[in-house]
């Protein structure tokens, strides 16, 4: 009997103290659950909805069904945004990838003073964009930049860096890549550090050369690290604005004006609100889209490790 | 870690403590250009415990726009007991500070010291107040300044359907610029001459002459000084206030002189009637073709800059002509950046024997040439906001700079960035005996005599001898519209449409733009900020 008594005393106690922690867990939880509600959920829903209006600044807003989504299909300027932006998307990770990878091999092997240089070589992830696009207009400016003077002593002509469509495109492509290499790098030489040594010496064993190594050893085992990278870069790139914002405005014309800057030129300096929120979610779904694509083929690799 | 590396981690942090130290030092060397003080003593109003916050053009303590505001700050904080924070926003974020502010009914700022094209924005949501209350007030509350010691077309840009809104403050309006060095060389004169069969003289009267010159000084070594020189500069930047190269340019193609604004009187951009835009005339056209020729004139990359890069390139002497607002001239003065001053050459915008007649369809041909006036930029200048919890004291510090001795010392010295059009600004030698102003103001503020004289007696022409004013576009959506424009022009320029395609893509965006704000509502308001069917803004002749 006081074993009963006891026992349901203690499972009482038990049920009791679950209770209390269960509402310890959602105590502590509250903050963050109304954060993202107020900072994401919220905003993300008032956007939906704006998105099935007008509202333009000082006049009143008015239903307008899907309307805007329907302008935004046929706009010009939406889709000449949406091609820049996959442009410098594309060019910046491969170009991005590529050097990372060569500069994280050549770390991999083992150079004097690695530690300093590595620390040296990520300075460039430090800087503001905005302070990198005031750097490039030094730099590329047609008349007193130092690229085209040396340009001019190599005997080579000048270039209209920012003032003609393709070269501004290249400039901030190449400021990105400034930037933004030192992180593909430190991730892919994370990877490279962490690869296993036995099936180097396995192959090396059976007479693989540098070349086959590196094709059926350290690429197929580096992919999952790749993968991460490019999708990191990716979502960066996708909604890149302050680079190209503070380097060329969209300029010469709209040659660099990516979507995140069309949105924002919509939403918040001509205030045509709900045409600016259904842009934004139609690029919400452009993003999502592109992460699931990529990461889609990878889910096995994943499930295997 | 080893001793080398220690030591190079020392050199590197080192290196970067000096750095920062010698910007540090180089900012506290450079003193603002103050001259002459602000006095103040106790007034005759109370504003202890009132705090106004004013958003203007970030150009620091004692840069363009907000510099006059600092320079009178404190005098007018000791003598009310009020505090005045001045928000600083950086051009391309003026809009939208201010629209974001109004329309979350924030009320950060009890005022607003921008850009003139706002005003339709403002007054489609109600957001600003009108002032007469404090102008006529006459218990001697408010210090008095006088609206119409501005010129007539500046005037206009403070008021709306006839009701006062702004504080006078800027009074921006494009001329033409030259350098001697270009002009009076023989070797120049010789080979215009055999060239265009007409004398290379200033100014540029028409149009075609201004077209003439800057492609005949583009691309060789007028001023030999080892270095080839451009014929032409404008800063075309998309993004900023490149349109306001384009619009001064138009006007003397399209403005047909008139009695009155109507249909086909007195206006550029719309049918005041209709609201059909009228920006792909064959004027217009027309307009847009020669400016391509003026950009092949001009530093290829151009259209990469802002309006400072600008002015920087033509104050060092690297080009021979420009159109440009009167901080040019300003500029022009400050011998550690221009190499110009004392060789300026300026008039008023070049005119046409003929403009584009929108009742005829045709060309109107006329005996002599027809001279438009500009008030194009911003026309900086204070609105109080319908959200002011204190109104009275921002439109007391305002009128404070307005008052006469203060708005003429701004505009005396260039660091300002406040611009002329007031009656006081005009010598009497330069503006037939009328104006009011002191040559020796200038000349005290560091004016090279003959720079001023010339200089002044352009904006002075432009503004009160014109024979027809260009409107200027404040509607809702300006910003929109100007955005659509200058996009279309900088496709022209590259040579990716024609002058014809790009006013035509113009055109429909601004139809676009217009029946999706209310084409009755922007006709009305159209209608009332170019003052339809009254006398155009400007004192003929």
């Amino acid at each position: 009997m006081h074993v009963k008594v006891l026992s349901l005393y203690i499972i009482t106690a038990k049920e009791k103290s679950m209770k209390t922690e269960d509402r310890i867990k959602i105590f502590l939880l509250l903050p963050i659950i109304v954060w993202v509600l107020v900072i994401t959920i919220f905003p993300l829903l008032f956007t939906l909805r704006l998105s099935f209006y007008e509202w333009h600044f000082g006049f009143p807003s008015k239903f307008s069904g899907i309307k805007n989504y329907v302008k935004a299909v046929g706009d010009e300027r939406t889709l000449n945004s949406l091609k820049v932006t996959i442009i410098y998307v594309l060019v910046t990770i491969i170009a991005e990838v590529t050097l990372g990878f060569f500069i994280a091999l050549l770390f991999n092997k083992g150079i004097r003073e690695g530690r300093f240089l590595r620390s040296f070589l990520t300075l460039p992830l430090f800087t503001a964009p905005v302070a990198v696009a005031y750097i490039g207009m030094i730099l590329f400016h047609s008349e007193y930049g130092p690229v085209n003077y040396i340009l001019q002593k190599l005997s080579f002509k000048p270039v209209n860096w920012l003032g003609s469509p393709l070269y501004a495109m290249i400039s901030i492509i190449l400021l990105d890549i400034w930037q933004w290499t030192p992180f593909t790098f430190i991730v892919i030489h994370a990877g490279l550090q962490s690869l296993p040594l036995e099936p180097y010496e396995s192959a090396k064993i059976d007479g693989a050369n540098s070349w086959q190594l590196m094709r059926f050893l350290t690429i197929p085992m580096l992919i999952p690290v790749l993968i991460t990278a490019i999708t990191f870069k990716l979502v960066y790139s996708l909604k890149v604005f302050d680079l190209p914002y503070a380097l060329t405005a969209g300029g010469p014309g709209i040659s660099t004006e990516v979507f995140a800057m069309y949105i924002h030129r919509q939403g918040l300096e001509f205030f045509n609100l709900g045409y600016a929120s259904s842009l934004s979610l139609i690029f919400l779904l452009i993003v999502m889209a592109s992460c699931t694509i990529l990461l889609k083929p990878m889910k096995h690799v994943y499930e295997i490790k | 870690m080893n001793k080398k590396r220690r030591w190079l981690t020392v050199f590197v942090v080192v290196l970067v403590m000096f750095g920062m130290s010698v910007g540090y030092a180089k900012d506290k060397k450079k003193e603002p250009a103050k001259k002459g003080e602000a006095s103040a003593a106790k007034g005759s109003v109370d504003f202890s415990g009132a705090s106004i916050t004013i958003a203007t053009l970030a150009g620091g303590t004692d840069g363009a726009v907000s510099g006059g505001l600092y320079y009178y700050r404190d005098a007018w904080e000791k003598e009310t007991g009020g505090k005045v924070n001045i928000a600083e926003v950086p051009f391309g974020q003026m809009a939208t500070k201010i629209k974001i502010d109004l329309i979350t009914g924030a009320g950060k700022y009890d005022a607003f010291v921008a850009c003139g094209t706002l005003y339709g924005d403002y007054l489609a949501g109600n957001y600003i107040i009108p002032l007469e209350t404090y102008y006529n007030d006459k218990t001697g509350k408010f210090p008095k300044w006088n609206i119409d010691d501005m010129a007539p077309a500046q005037a206009a840009l403070y008021k709306w359907g006839g009701k006062l809104y702004g504080v006078l403050y800027d009074a921006d309006g494009w001329i033409v610029y030259g350098v001697k060095t270009a002009f009076e060389n023989p070797e120049s004169k010789k080979k215009f001459k055999a060239k265009y069969g007409y004398t290379l003289e200033w100014p540029p009267v028409t149009t075609d002459q201004y077209v003439d010159m800057c492609e005949f000084f583009n691309g060789w070594d007028w001023d030999n000084d080892g270095e080839v020189e451009y014929g032409n500069i404008m800063p075309l930047k998309v993004g900023g206030q490149a349109p306001f190269w384009f619009i001064p340019w138009l006007a003397p193609y399209v403005v047909m002189p008139g009695p009155k604004v109507d249909a086909f009187h007195n206006t550029a951009f719309f049918n005041p009637e209709t609201m059909e835009p009228t920006i792909n005339t064959p004027g217009a056209v027309k307009a847009l073709e020669d400016y391509v020729r003026l950009y092949k004139a001009s530093p290829p990359g151009s259209l990469g800059w802002d309006l400072t890069e600008g002015w920087d390139l033509f104050v060092k002497g690297n080009a021979a002509l420009s159109i440009n607002p009167g901080d040019i001239a300003t500029i022009a003065q400050t011998p550690e950046k221009s190499k110009i001053s004392g060789k300026l050459l300026t008039a008023p915008m070049p005119g046409r024997y003929e403009i584009w007649d929108r009742q005829t369809s045709s060309w109107k041909k006329f005996d002599k040439v027809v001279h438009v006036g500009n008030t194009v930029g911003c026309s900086w200048h204070g609105v109080i906001s319908r959200l002011s919890k204190n109104p009275e004291a921002a439109y007391h510090f305002l009128s404070y700079i307005a008052v006469k001795e203060r708005s003429q010392f701004l505009t005396y010295y260039g660091w300002t960035g406040v611009n002329f059009g007031k009656i006081y600004d005009f010598p009497p030698e330069v503006s037939n005996k009328n104006g009011t102003g002191s040559l020796q103001g200038y000349v005290d503020a560091g004016w090279n005599k003959q720079d001023a004289l010339m200089f002044l007696g352009a904006v002075w022409q432009s503004y009160y001898e014109s024979d027809a004013m260009e409107e200027f576009l404040r509607i809702p959506g300006t910003s929109q519209l100007y955005d659509a424009m200058d996009v279309q022009i900088n496709e022209a320029l590259l040579g990716k449409k024609t002058a014809q395609e790009a006013l035509d893509a113009t055109t429909k965006v601004w139809k676009d733009i217009i029946n999706t704000l209310g084409l009755d509502t922007q006709k009305l308001f159209y209608q009332q900020s170019v003052n339809y069917g009254m006398a155009p803004n400007i004192r003929y002749k």
